[in-house]
């Protein structure tokens, strides 16, 4: 498997997170030039230095998904440094809990902000500067299993991943022809900090402690173990190959089988 | 990326039609060996032949897969040949082109048995020999894009074609705790045989050329172009791979963007 992504150049924001350092690992190992980009570049450069020390090449980038600016900037700056960005993965996601009640409307615009206005400046950014050059390439935005089922305490997040889904059959539809191969996964309950933080702030709602309301969780999950950040990024590996190249704007369930549609 | 499935026996049922012949090729390419079932022992023997010139194993099979005898028969003389079936795809499946107020019930009855039971009848047959000798597997059915949507001249094909992600979708459940993954795909329009053999149809019944609509069919595709078996065989043999390890229960849509949900 080795060097399929040899030469080219990926761009993968929200680099320093689970999903994100999984798939930074996995592209650094297979040839790219991994840019690692996130709002706090000093462990953006944690993960990038990773990537190098198993002898991939990698940048760190501090990059504000939210400001068009922010993302141009970067995009040009890899450019500069490793070539046009040909493979773009959007990890950059927040999420809370919060009664539906109680959710402020604060919290559902920053969440829909970073979440969906955030993956569109930066495959709109990516695409644009593909079809400058004429150039094909491949972007995989990381929605959640979340975007197809119901969140009560997440009303905001689950908006903003169904937002995702639409957007990347939107923009896979608008660019298939021009050769930019667009597409989604839906992760389900993956072994991240972020995970731990939702499990955290649920605990606080649902007076289970931690691990029972993780527990619970993990015992419906069909294929009965928790999700590995690997498990997303195989995947996102796949979406990215030529081997999907017939695949538009679809949004792939990685997710053990807590979701179908 | 070859010799993904070293070692491993696949079952390919429908080997002999397009997308059945076109995914025994490169999971005999990767190091599988493919036993070619078809009602027609004659295509069966041709693909597995054009395997074997190609220095990679296969052997062929007839199977009725509307009987669950002649499938428990293919399942048994499979393994007493070559040692457990470990990957199973689906591919045997008719169409023909009716109006819906003309669709004989005979028709629909042929119809549903051939690719919504048998494609149950194989998984189910697989399924059971697996789980005695506590092993493990993985299966893709293949569905179609009608499946996800209406189809005013084909009902009973649409409705055998939804009805294979439902039973790939029990599948799943039921047999993830033994460690078995099932998926389906949903092509679109595929460069095979059948798909000439509608557009005929097709023509024959609106008095227009078979050619054109063929081209009228492909400009309505965003990606622009038919799509061919390979395609189609490229995700199966994903879905097949260790790579899709927490992918379970789903219909992946390659389609270059046909359909959606």
């Amino acid at each position: 498997m080795k060097g399929r992504f040899d030469g080219a150049t990926a761009l993968i924001t929200g680099g320093a997170g689970g999903i994100g350092t999984g798939v930074a690992l996995r592209l650094g190992r297979e040839g790219a030039h991994v840019a690692v980009a996130d709002l706090t570049v000093s462990q953006a450069e944690v993960v990038a230095a990773r990537v190098r020390q198993e002898g991939g090449r990698a940048s760190a980038h501090a990059l504000d998904v939210t400001q068009a600016e922010d993302v141009q900037r970067v995009l040009g700056e890899v450019e500069c440094l490793a070539g046009t960005v040909t493979l773009a993965v959007t990890c950059a996601g927040i999420d809370s809990q919060f009664a539906f009640l109680d959710l402020p409307p604060e919290e559902w615009q920053r969440t829909l902000a970073v979440n969906l206005q955030g993956t569109f400046l930066v495959m709109q950014g990516v695409a644009r500067r593909l079809k400058a050059k004429g150039a094909p390439g491949h972007i995989v935005a990381v929605a959640s299993a979340a975007a197809k089922r119901p969140n009560p305490t997440q009303a905001h997040y689950g908006a903003s991943k169904a937002g995702v889904v639409n957007l990347v059959r939107s923009a896979g539809v608008a660019l298939a022809r021009d050769g930019i191969v667009v597409n989604a996964v839906c992760p389900g309950v993956v072994d991240t900090a972020m995970t731990q933080a939702i499990h955290m702030e649920r605990s606080l709602l649902t007076h289970l402690s931690v691990e029972e309301s993780l527990d619970r969780m993990i015992q419906a999950i069909p294929i009965g173990r928790i999700e590995t950040v690997d498990d997303v990024a195989h995947v996102v590996a796949f979406l990215l190959s030529e081997e999907a190249n017939y695949m538009v704007g679809q949004a792939v369930n990685v997710c053990g089988g807590l979701a179908f549609d | 990326m070859t010799q993904r499935f070293e070692g491993a026996t696949c079952l390919v049922t429908g080997g002999g039609g397009g997308i059945g012949a076109g995914t025994a090729k490169l999971l005999a390419a990767e190091g599988a060996h493919v036993i070619v079932a078809d009602l027609s022992l004659e295509r069966a023997r041709e693909v597995a032949a054009e395997i074997k010139a190609m220095g990679h194993a296969a052997s062929a099979h007839s199977v009725d897969v509307t009987s669950e005898a002649s499938v428990a028969q293919l399942v048994d003389e499979s393994w007493r040949e070559n040692g457990p079936v470990t990957m199973v795809v689906t591919c045997a499946g008719i169409i023909k082109i009716q109006p819906f107020l003309d669709l004989p019930e005979a028709d629909w009855d042929r119809t549903l048995d051939v690719n919504l039971k048998g494609t149950f009848l194989v998984l189910q047959g697989v399924a059971r020999r697996l789980v005695r000798e506590g092993l493990q597997g993985r299966m893709v059915a293949v569905s179609s894009v009608a499946g996800r949507g209406p189809r005013a001249d084909v009902a009973d094909y649409a409705a055998s074609k939804a009805g294979v992600i439902s039973v790939v979708r029990s599948a799943a459940m039921a047999l993830a705790k033994y460690g078995m993954r099932v998926n389906a795909v949903c092509p679109g329009v595929v460069a095979t045989e059948m798909t000439y053999a509608i557009q005929r149809m097709r023509a024959e019944d609106s008095g227009g050329d078979p050619d054109e609509m063929l081209a009228g069919a492909v400009a309505g595709i965003p990606i622009g172009r038919i799509e061919t078996p390979e395609d189609v065989a490229r995700a199966i043999a994903f879905l097949l791979s260790e790579e899709a390890g927490y992918v379970t229960g789903q219909a992946l849509n390659v389609c270059g963007g046909l359909e959606f949900d």
